[in-house]
């Protein structure tokens, strides 16, 4: 029992120090690679809610965006105009990845891109389609591999979905959950009854012990 | 007597997942991350551990004392006296 005590006092004290040390890998926004992002995020009216660069604005016309403490703004129901670069070098038979906290959302290849940018207008909502709108705060990565994996871009940031998030599904279903978990909680506890052993003046199988 | 608990892990475990999906959520929505991008599945495990915890706490209510052990009445000393006092 003691050295579960201790086990668990370790465990807890550790912890939160190995979560710290990993999550401050994610604070920062990044762009490696030589590779260069510009965007602009619109509402669904086409009004302008945010611009921004990665890596540095030395290496483009934006302010830097998407620290933790300065994330880069994004209308579920808008769009995003974007220009990304891949410096010097065509990424021939390159495959890339995106993903949200973690979770895969897209993917892609091409195997014979003629130039070094590409440039767009995407809606958000049509990227992850849900029902409603989504609000928050998310972590955005990706990963562009070119040829033969020979050449790397890694893209790193924060991205704020605007938006009330009151009555958006997500925010219905973690009301919801909320709920059903509290009421479970009620009815989790244990309860201790006091029962009557019914089989109270048991004896040994074999018969009693002879007395004297 | 013999005392036994009842206890209702199923019930503990459901309801901590719901509680972490909706700490989950809640942190992507208010923009809780104060451990990076692993907050939301720190808040889940939150969630997870607080209904599995509630397993092991015993209800507050209708708690009962251990019933006193029921002694046979001893047979009392007045038992039969009425025929000895008589003349």
């Amino acid at each position: 029992m003691r050295r579960l005590i201790v086990a668990s006092g370790v465990t807890a004290l550790l912890a939160p120090l190995t979560l710290f040390t990993l999550a401050t890998t994610a604070m920062a926004q990044e762009m490696t690679g030589g590779c260069l992002l510009e965007a602009r995020s619109f509402d669904a009216q086409g009004q302008q809610i945010d611009q921004g660069s990665l890596p540095s604005p030395a290496q483009g016309p934006f302010a830097p965006k998407g620290a933790q403490d300065n994330p880069f703004g994004v209308d579920y129901k808008g769009s995003v105009d974007f220009l990304f670069r891949t410096g010097t070098v065509v990424f021939q038979n390159n495959h890339w990845a995106i993903q949200v906290n973690g979770v895969p959302v897209l993917s892609g290849a091409d195997d014979n891109p003629l130039d070094v940018d590409e440039s767009g207008t995407v809606s958000v909502g049509s990227a992850i389609e849900v029902p409603g709108t989504i609000v928050g705060l998310v972590h955005v990565t990706g990963d562009l591999y070119g040829n033969n994996d020979a050449n790397h871009c890694h893209a790193d940031a924060w991205v704020y979905l605007v938006g009330d998030p009151v009555g958006s599904i997500p925010w219905d279903v973690a009301v919801g959950a909320l709920a059903l978990g509290l009421v479970g909680l009620i009815v989790t506890p244990y309860s201790t009854n006091w029962e009557t052993d019914p089989n109270a003046g048991e004896e040994l199988h074999s018969g009693p012990l002879p007395l004297g | 007597m013999r005392k036994v608990k009842r206890r209702h892990p199923f019930r503990g475990i459901i309801s901590g997942l719901l509680l972490g999906v909706s700490f989950f959520l809640f942190s992507i929505i208010y923009g809780i991350v104060f451990l990076g991008d692993l907050t939301p599945w720190v808040m889940f495990g939150l969630g997870l551990l607080i209904g599995i915890a509630f397993i092991f706490v015993p209800a507050p209510w209708g708690r009962k004392p251990p019933p006193q052990p029921t002694v046979p009445p001893a047979p009392s000393a007045s038992t039969g006296g009425a025929g000895a006092s008589g003349a």
